[in-house]
């Protein structure tokens, strides 16, 4: 079972009805669109726009929250938070610990996939 | 219809959607594709997020509730803030419901089997009262079509027993017809009018030829006797509920009252007396000066026009008389198709 802290299944398990294959292919997809999404996080960061910052951030939370990347959502939330209220400190430690949520969340899929199918 | 630019959230909401029964659902990751294929499909709900970088979601919505046939499809909104304003905004765009991120599978399939259940509803609720509509119209139509005939019936029957009787009906439904025109009365009132206005005058079939035809002053008896037909023509129709018959017999009862209240049967005045009937007075008395009778000669149309317009307001309504002047065109018109027999013979 994944680790809970990083993904928390439940709701995709009701959407898919518990179909394994299924989420998988999604957390794979979510994995994928996730990286132009990082990019996008750090290039807006990169140029100090805060705007952008919070518009990136805001649409990593969406979708992670969707799919239960709990580290994701939380780190993201944050992110989107500080540059809403335009606190540009402690950026690039966030950053750095998205990368470190996403790695996470690929090798818990990665698991994930080699226990289920 | 589910509509979200991140690949992700549409493959999800789209794999819920599949859980409602006897569903499918169409994915944009594009607002304005979705609008365009909305214009040609029908959508039975719409899933949209509103944080979309192409159009916002209460944009997408507007132009949505734009689409023919689709102001009422409903339309949830999924939002990644509980934000009280962008959601009023929403709201008010056209936005049926909200749901939050991360969106809840079993709130959502509960949501969206609702508001399907209650659109699906209100659409064969709207087909069944189209359908009604329809049968009543059609129903209604029968029965026009039956009245129509009577009428016909009694027409036959005019021009069997006395053709100058017939024509005169037919004539004075013609000018009738230009009058009530000219009064801009609806359609269906100009034609129940000018049509029940044909046998005005059937109850003189009743009345004996040597008094109809005296070419002298009638005696009391002879006067009740030719005046009886108002009341032999309405006996024709009564006991008729139907609206064509029932204003038949108003016409055919009082087109010889007076708005002065000197006219018969009943000496009504003014508005008592049914707009139908005051129509038919006037184009009755223009028919009957323009005509040829066995007592006088016809009188020309403009001479005949004064006569009426000096009864203005004393026998008949003004504006009436008004509407009768106005028509001089259709009058002619209708006196070129239909000539006087004996002017012309």
């Amino acid at each position: 079972m994944p680790d809970s802290a990083i993904l928390d299944l439940s709701r995709l398990r009701e959407a898919f009805e518990d179909d394994d294959a299924g989420i998988i292919e999604l957390l794979e997809m979510a994995l994928g669109t996730g990286a132009k999404h990082v990019t996008s996080l750090s290039e807006a960061l990169a140029a100090h726009d805060l705007p952008g910052v919070a518009r990136a951030a805001h649409g990593i939370k969406g979708s992670a929250s969707n799919i239960g990347a709990v580290a994701i959502t939380r780190i993201s939330a944050e992110i989107e938070d500080r540059a809403r209220t335009g606190r540009s400190d402690g950026m690039s430690e966030l950053s750095a610990q998205l990368d470190a949520a996403y790695a996470a969340l690929r090798e818990t899929v990665r698991e994930y996939r080699a226990e289920a199918l | 219809m589910v509509v979200d630019d991140h690949e992700t959230n549409l493959k999800l909401y789209a794999r819920v959607v599949t859980q409602i029964p006897n569903s499918s659902s169409n994915a944009f990751v594009s607002p304005k594709s979705a609008l365009r294929w909305a214009e040609l499909n029908d959508v039975a709900l719409v899933l949209v997020d509103q944080e979309m970088p192409e159009m916002p979601g209460v944009d997408f919505i507007k132009a949505f509730r734009e689409i023919r046939g689709r102001h009422d499809v409903p339309i949830i909104m999924i939002t990644g803030t509980a934000d009280k304003d962008l959601r009023r905004t929403a709201a008010q765009s056209g936005a049926s419901a909200f749901l939050m991120k991360p969106v809840d599978p079993v709130e959502f399939i509960a949501l969206a089997q609702n508001f399907m259940v209650m659109h699906n509803l209100k659409r064969e609720a709207l087909a069944r009262a189209e359908s009604s509509q329809a049968q009543v119209r059609m129903l209604q139509a029968g029965v026009d079509a039956k009245d129509t005939e009577v009428i016909e019936t009694l027409e036959r029957l005019m021009e069997a027993r006395d053709k100058r009787l017939a024509d005169h009906c037919k004539r004075t439904a013609l000018f009738a017809e230009a009058i009530a025109n000219r009064m801009r009365l609806s359609t269906n009132e100009v034609r129940n009018i000018s049509t029940a206005a044909r046998v005005h005058d059937v109850g003189k079939l009743t009345v004996l030829d040597r008094v109809l035809l005296k070419p002298a002053r009638l005696t009391e008896a002879e006067r009740r006797a030719a005046q009886s037909h108002v009341e032999a023509g309405a006996a024709l129709f009564r006991d008729r509920a139907t609206p064509l018959l029932m204003l038949a017999a108003q016409i055919a009862t009082s087109h010889h009252e007076l708005v002065n209240g000197s006219g018969y049967p009943a000496g009504l005045k003014g508005d008592a007396i049914p707009l139908g009937a005051r129509i038919v007075a006037v184009a009755d008395a223009f028919a009957a000066l323009t005509s040829h009778r066995p007592y006088r000669e016809a009188l020309s149309v403009g001479l005949a026009l004064d006569e009426i317009e000096r009864g203005a307001g004393v026998r008949y309504e003004s504006r009436i008389v008004g509407a009768l002047r106005e028509s001089t065109a259709e009058i002619i018109d209708v006196r070129a198709r239909y000539p006087d027999l004996a002017s012309t013979g």
